[in-house]
C-alpha cells in the first residue's frame, strides 16, 4: 500500500510538471486592415481618368505581433499583379494616406495587405475603373539640359522641371517649392556615381553637399525608379515619345527610391515628382567629378 | 634535394603519388626488418603489494624508444643501442622509477622496477608554463602542444587568444569575445576560411559542413586539458579542412575521486562570467576499474561595446549600439573504465548564445546572432597487448539564428536567417606495431552534414530556403617505420576520401519586387555530385637525441566544397552570389622541412620552411548577368579556378633558465600568392594573378615572459601582426583608403597569487596600451580590457 501510493505521487508529480512545462500551442491572431472613407478618398467603383489621382486611407491594426509589412497591388482583370507599394515597418497599428495615379488598365482590383511578424496577414480591397473618355497627356520636351555638381560655380544644381531652369543654391532657395531635381557627385564605395536627387531625400545626405536645405520649409521628394538597371528604356522609345504614355508605363513606383547613382551616359531613368508628375531623364554625358556637370534630356507631364 | 622532390612530385598526377609511395614502402621494409642492438625486458609493479601495473610508460631516454607493459605489467623493447641506457617509467598515481643500465649488442638485459605510491601530488600552479609545449617530435610532422596551465596564464577571455601566441597560427577576430565569426588558420592560408583548418573537440570535428565555420565560444577554456596543433597536411589520419593542419582541442579527464576548477570574473563593458569543470572516478588513478563521470559548463554576459567607427557614421546612423553577449554552456560524461587500455565513455554538452550585432531599430534585442547546440557523444578507447582501438560516433545538432535589422537607403528591412546544420559521423582507429620496427595505423571515417536553411522576411512576403547533404567516406592507413637505432623514422601515409553532395535545393516562397531575381535561381533538386580524393603522405625524421631532430615532409590535403557553396544563392557583400553543386575540392601539395635543437636542456629552437601548392582553389567569379537588388549587382558564383602557392617560415625559441623564469619568442614569415587565376570569361573576370591571400600577415610575432616568485606570478605576452591585403584585388579600399590593414602589435599580462593552495586571484590585461584595428567591416576591436579572475581548484 505504501508503494503504491508512493508511485502515485511520483505520476502525480511528472503529470503535473509536464502539465505546468508545457505550453498550449495557440493559433495567433491575424492583424486588421481597413479602408478609411471620406470625401478624399478613392470610393469602390470609381472612375478615373489616366493620370488621374487615386487617394487612399488605411488603417491596420496587429493583434498578437507587430505589423512589419504593407503592400499595396493592383490585381489585373486577367489575374496579373502589380505590386505599387511595398514596405517594410515595425509597428502595433498605423493609419496612412497613399496616393497614386490611374493607368492605363480599364479595371483593377487595388488590394491592400499588411503582415505581421508572425507572418499572419490581413487583406481589403476594391475596385477602380478607368474612363473610357480618357486621352494621352501632353509632355513638356527638354532635348539638352545641364545640371553641375556641387563643387560647379559654372553650372547650377537646382532644377525646376516645369520651366526647365536651373539654379544655383542662394536662388534655388527662393524657389524651393518648385525645385524637384538636384544633382551631386560622390565616390561610391570606389565606384564614380553622378546622382539625381531631391531636396527631401530620406536621410538627409544631401545636406552634406548642400547645406543650405535645412534651411528650406519646402522640401520636394522627388522618387528615382531605380529598376531600369534590370529592365531598361530603350533610347528610341524615349525620343519617339510624344505624349505620357511612356513616362506613365516606364515608372515603377515600387522601385521609387530617393536617389539614381551611377547615373551613367545612354541611361534612361524615370521618376515621379512629389507633385506626381512624371518623366524621363536620358543622360548624354557626364564629368566624373565633384566640380563636374551632367548633361541630359528630359520629358515629363505637363 | 627537397626541390628537386618537389618538382619531381609537382609534375606527377595522382597515380604516381601513389607509386611513390608504393616505391618508399618497399625501399624501407627490408632495411626496418634488419634486428640490430640489445634487448631490454623487465616488470613493473606497484608497491606495497606488488600488483602489475598495465600500462606504464617506459621510456629510454636519448634514444627516443617507448613501450608500454602489458596486462601482466611486463614490457620489452628491442633495437636498443648499445651503451648506458636510462630507463624512466612513469605510471599516474606512483612515483616515477628511473634506472641507467648497460647494453650490449645481441645481449637481453632485465629491467624490473616497483614504483611507490605518489602520496603529494604538487598543485597545478606551481608549474611554470608559459607558451606551447615543446613540439612534440614523436612524429616527422611540426606539432605543437598547449597545456591547461598555459591556457589558465593566458589573460584572453576565449580559447584563440592561446593560439594567437603560437607561430604559423592567424588569428582573425576583430571583436574578440563578442565574435561569431572567428577564425584560425595554419600556414599562410587566408585567414577568412575556416573551412581550410580542421578544428577537433576531443577527436569530434567542430568545422560544420554547411560552411566550415567553427563556433570558438561553446568550448569551455577551464575544461581543455590540452591543446594539439598540427600543422601542414601531413597526418593521414585527417581528411577534408586539414589543409593548413589541424587543431585538436582535449578535454580534461577524470583521474582523481573528486577535482575541478571553478572560476568567477569581472571586467570591462559590465562583462562577468562563470566557469566551472568537476570530475571524478568511484577509484583514483588513471588506469583504476571503475565508473568516472565529469561535469562543466560556464555562464558569460556583457554589455559589450559599439564597434562602429564615429568617422565612418553618416548623421542618420543613430541605430548603432553595444554589441552585448549572453552565452551558456553545461556539458556532461559519464564512462566506465574496465582497465588501462579500456575505456567507454558518453558525453553531451549544450550550448547557447545570443550576440548582439550592434544595430538596434524597433526589436527589443535589436539584430543577434543566437546558436543552440546539442553534442553527444559516445566512444570506446581499448586495446590489447600492444594493439590499440579508438571508437568514436558523435553527432552536433546546431540551430542558428540571425536576426537582421537595419535601415538601407531609408527603407527599413526586418528578416530572420534560421539554419539548422546537422553534423554527425563515426570513425574507427586501430593501431598495430608489425615487425621490430613497423606500426601500422588504420582507420575508417564516415560523415553526414546537412543544413536546412530559411530566411524568413517580415518586411516583405519572402521566405527563401536552401538544403543539402553531404556524405563523406574515408579510409587511411599509415605505415610508422623506426629503422634500427630509433635514430632514424619514416612514416608513410595515404587517405582516401570520397564524398557525396545530394538532397541540395534553394526555393522561394511568396516572392516580393524586390526578390523577383531569385526566382530564376530556385532549383527543388540539385544534380548529385560526388568526387573522390587521394592524398598522399610521407615524412622522415632523424633524431640526433630525444629532443634534437631534423625532418622532411611531403604530403597532401584536400577541402571538400561547403554546403553553403553547393546548394544557396543569396547576397554577399560583393553582389548576389548564387549556388554551384559542381564545386569540386581544391587540395594543396605541401613540401616541408624542419629542425629542433635542444642546447643544454634549456634552450630549445624549432624552425620550420614549407613550400605549398593550392590547386583548384575556390574563388568568387563574376557570370557576367547582374540582378537588380535595389540597384545593379553583379552575379558571382564559386568556381576552382585558382593556383595559390605558399612559401613560409616558422622560427620558435624558448628558454627556461631557471625554475621561476621562462621565456618564449617566435616569428612566422608567409608569402601567399595566387600564381594562376583562369576566369571563365577574362574580361568580366578581374586578374588576379600575382596578388596576396587576403587577411594573411606577410610577417608575424610574438612572446612572452613569465616570472614566478611568492608575491605575484606574472605573464607578459606580445604580439606582432603585419600588414594584410584587405581585397583579393589588392587595391585600395575605397573606405579605409589603402591596400593593406596597417600592422599593429599588443601588449597582454597576466598577474596572480595563489592563496591557501587552492585559491587564485587574477588580474587579466588585453591590449594594455588600448591599441584599435579595424577590419574590412569597418568595425574595430574592444581595445583595452580588463578582467579580474578568481579560481578555485580543488
Amino acid at each position: 500500500m505504501k508503494n503504491s501510493t508512493f508511485y502515485l505521487i511520483i505520476c502525480c508529480a511528472v503529470w503535473l510538471l509536464a502539465a505546468i512545462s508545457c505550453k498550449k500551442e495557440t493559433n495567433p491572431a491575424p492583424p486588421t486592415i481597413t479602408l478609411l472613407s471620406g470625401a478624399e478618398y478613392t470610393v469602390a467603383g470609381a472612375v478615373v481618368a489616366v493620370g488621374g489621382k487615386l487617394r487612399f486611407g488605411i488603417s491596420a491594426s496587429g493583434q498578437d505581433a507587430n505589423i512589419t509589412n504593407f503592400v499595396v497591388k493592383k490585381i489585373m482583370p486577367d489575374g496579373s499583379t502589380r505590386v505599387v507599394l511595398d514596405s517594410g515597418l515595425n509597428s502595433p497599428a498605423f493609419t496612412v494616406n497613399e496616393t497614386f495615379y490611374q493607368s492605363f488598365e480599364t479595371e483593377a482590383r487595388w488590394t491592400f495587405q499588411v503582415m505581421d511578424k508572425n507572418r499572419q496577414f490581413a487583406t481589403t480591397a476594391i475596385t477602380v475603373y478607368k474612363d473610357p473618355a480618357s486621352t494621352w497627356g501632353g509632355i513638356l520636351d527638354y532635348p539638352l539640359l545641364a545640371m553641375g555638381f556641387q563643387n560647379n560655380t559654372a553650372v547650377g544644381q537646382f532644377l525646376i522641371p516645369s520651366g526647365g531652369k536651373v539654379y544655383f543654391a542662394d536662388t534655388a532657395a527662393i524657389n524651393q517649392s518648385r525645385v524637384d531635381i538636384i544633382t551631386y557627385y560622390y565616390d561610391d564605395a570606389g565606384t564614380p556615381s553622378p546622382t539625381f536627387s531631391s531636396a527631401g531625400e530620406l536621410g538627409g545626405a544631401i545636406t552634406e553637399y548642400y547645406p543650405s536645405i535645412n534651411q528650406w520649409t519646402t522640401k520636394n521628394y522627388t522618387k528615382w525608379d531605380v529598376s531600369v538597371d534590370s529592365d531598361p528604356v530603350p533610347i528610341s522609345a524615349f525620343e519617339a515619345c510624344h505624349n505620357d504614355s511612356l513616362l506613365i508605363v516606364s515608372y515603377d513606383d515600387v522601385w521609387g527610391k530617393r536617389k539614381f547613382k551611377w547615373a551613367n551616359a545612354g541611361d534612361v531613368i524615370p521618376f515621379m515628382t512629389s507633385s506626381g508628375k512624371k518623366g524621363l531623364i536620358r543622360v548624354i554625358s557626364v564629368e566624373n567629378d565633384p566640380a563636374g556637370k551632367i548633361t541630359f534630356a528630359m520629358k515629363i507631364q505637363q | 634535394m627537397l626541390s628537386r622532390l618537389a618538382k619531381k612530385l609537382r609534375r606527377a598526377g595522382t597515380s604516381d603519388w601513389i607509386l611513390i609511395w608504393i616505391v618508399c614502402l618497399l625501399a624501407l621494409f627490408p632495411f626496418s626488418l634488419v634486428s640490430a642492438g640489445g634487448i631490454i625486458c623487465g616488470k613493473v609493479t606497484g608497491a606495497p603489494g606488488n600488483n602489475s601495473l598495465e600500462g606504464a610508460h617506459i621510456i629510454l631516454e636519448r634514444q627516443g624508444k617507448v613501450a608500454f607493459t602489458d596486462k601482466d605489467g611486463v614490457y620489452r623493447i628491442s633495437g636498443v643501442i648499445q651503451g648506458k641506457v636510462t630507463i624512466k617509467v612513469t605510471f599516474i598515481g606512483f612515483k616515477s622509477g628511473i634506472k641507467t643500465i648497460t647494453v650490449r649488442d645481441g645481449q637481453t638485459v632485465q629491467c624490473d622496477f616497483t614504483l611507490e605510491p605518489d602520496a603529494i601530488i604538487a598543485p597545478e600552479i606551481e608549474i611554470l608554463d608559459t607558451k606551447p609545449e615543446r613540439a612534440s617530435q614523436e612524429s616527422p610532422v611540426r606539432m605543437e602542444i598547449i597545456t591547461s596551465q598555459t591556457i589558465s596564464n593566458n589573460p584572453g577571455q576565449n580559447i584563440v587568444s592561446v593560439l594567437d601566441f603560437m607561430s604559423g597560427v592567424n588569428l582573425s577576430s576583430t571583436m574578440g569575445v563578442f565574435s561569431n565569426n572567428t577564425v584560425v588558420s595554419l600556414r599562410g592560408l587566408s585567414g577568412n576560411d575556416q573551412a581550410r583548418t580542421l578544428v577537433l573537440l576531443d577527436d569530434v570535428p567542430l568545422n560544420k559542413a554547411d560552411a566550415g565555420s567553427v563556433n570558438w565560444n561553446l568550448v569551455n577554456r577551464v575544461n581543455v586539458e590540452r591543446i594539439e596543433v598540427i600543422k601542414g597536411p601531413g597526418s593521414a589520419k585527417y581528411g577534408s579542412s586539414a589543409m593548413g593542419g589541424v587543431i585538436n582541442i582535449e578535454t580534461k579527464q577524470p583521474t582523481k575521486i573528486f577535482s575541478g576548477v571553478a572560476t568567477v570574473d569581472y571586467g570591462t563593458f559590465n562583462t562577468a562570467g562563470l566557469r566551472y569543470q568537476m570530475s571524478g572516478k568511484l577509484k583514483p588513478g588513471a588506469t583504476s576499474r571503475g565508473f568516472l563521470y565529469g561535469i562543466n559548463g560556464f555562464y558569460r554576459r556583457s554589455n559589450g561595446y559599439n564597434p562602429e567607427i564615429p568617422e565612418y557614421l553618416e548623421k542618420s546612423d543613430t541605430f548603432y549600439v553595444n554589441n552585448y553577449l549572453r552565452e551558456v554552456s553545461i556539458g556532461a560524461k559519464v564512462g566506465y573504465q574496465f582497465n588501462a587500455l579500456n575505456k567507454v565513455e558518453i558525453s553531451g554538452n549544450f550550448f547557447n548564445d545570443k550576440r548582439g550585432r550592434g544595430v538596434e531599430i524597433y526589436e527589443v534585442d535589436g539584430a543577434f546572432e543566437r546558436h543552440k547546440t546539442w553534442q553527444a557523444n559516445a566512444r570506446y578507447k581499448g586495446g590489447k597487448g600492444a594493439v590499440r582501438w579508438n571508437i568514436l560516433a558523435y553527432n552536433q545538432d546546431e540551430n542558428f539564428e540571425r536576426l537582421n535589422e537595419y535601415m538601407k537607403e531609408s527603407e527599413y528591412n526586418l528578416y530572420l536567417v534560421k539554419s539548422n546544420r546537422i553534423d554527425r559521423g563515426a570513425n574507427l582507429s586501430v593501431v598495430i606495431p608489425a615487425g621490430k620496427s613497423h606500426t601500422f595505423t588504420a582507420g575508417m571515417d564516415y560523415q553526414y552534414g546537412s543544413v536546412n536553411g530559411q530566411d524568413i522576411y517580415y518586411t516583405s512576403t519572402d521566405v527563401i530556403s536552401n538544403a543539402g547533404k553531404m556524405d563523406t567516406w574515408a579510409g587511411f592507413l599509415q605505415d610508422e617505420i623506426e629503422l634500427p637505432g630509433n635514430k632514424l623514422q619514416f612514416n608513410l601515409g595515404i587517405r582516401l576520401n570520397t564524398a557525396i553532395f545530394h538532397d541540395g535545393s534553394f526555393l522561394i516562397e511568396n516572392p516580393s519586387y524586390s526578390i523577383q531575381y531569385l526566382v530564376d535561381y530556385q532549383d527543388s533538386l540539385f544534380p548529385r555530385n560526388q568526387w573522390l580524393q587521394i592524398d598522399p603522405k610521407i615524412s622522415a625524421q632523424y633524431r640526433f637525441t630525444t629532443q634534437s631532430r631534423i625532418y622532411v615532409s611531403v604530403a597532401q590535403g584536400f577541402r571538400a566544397p561547403n554546403l553553403d557553396d553547393l546548394c544557396r544563392s543569396g547576397k554577399i557583400q560583393t553582389g548576389f552570389k548564387i549556388a554551384n553543386p559542381a564545386l569540386k575540392p581544391e587540395s594543396l601539395d605541401n613540401f616541408e622541412v624542419g629542425a629542433d635543437l635542444l642546447i643544454f636542456k634549456k634552450l630549445h629552437l624549432a624552425a620550420s620552411v614549407y613550400y605549398s601548392i593550392g590547386k583548384d582553389f575556390m574563388y568568387y567569379v563574376n557570370t557576367g548577368d547582374s540582378v537588380n537588388m535595389g540597384y545593379k549587382r553583379p552575379v558571382l558564383m564559386k568556381q576552382n579556378i585558382s593556383r595559390v602557392e605558399i612559401t613560409g617560415i616558422e622560427f620558435d625559441l624558448d628558454i627556461e633558465p631557471t625554475a621561476w623564469l621562462s621565456f618564449f619568442a617566435n616569428y612566422t614569415f608567409n608569402h601567399s600568392v595566387i600564381s594562376s587565376f583562369h576566369p571563365n570569361d577574362p574580361i568580366i573576370g578581374k586578374d588576379l594573378n600575382g596578388k596576396f591571400l587576403t587577411d594573411v600577415p606577410m610577417h608575424k610575432a610574438s612572446g612572452g615572459l613569465t616570472i614566478k616568485n611568492k608575491f605575484v606570478n606574472i605573464n607578459l605576452l606580445w604580439k606582432y601582426t603585419g600588414e594584410r591585403y584587405i581585397n583579393d584585388l589588392n587595391e585600395t579600399d575605397p573606405y579605409l583608403l589603402t591596400a593593406k590593414y596597417p600592422a599593429f602589435q599588443t601588449f597582454g599580462a597576466r598577474l596572480w597569487h595563489t592563496f591557501f593552495k587552492h585559491l587564485t586571484a587574477g588580474i587579466n590585461l588585453e591590449n594594455i596600451f588600448d591599441t584599435r584595428f579595424i577590419d574590412d567591416r569597418l568595425q574595430q576591436n574592444p581595445g583595452r580590457m580588463i578582467t579580474i579572475e578568481l579560481t578555485t581548484i580543488f
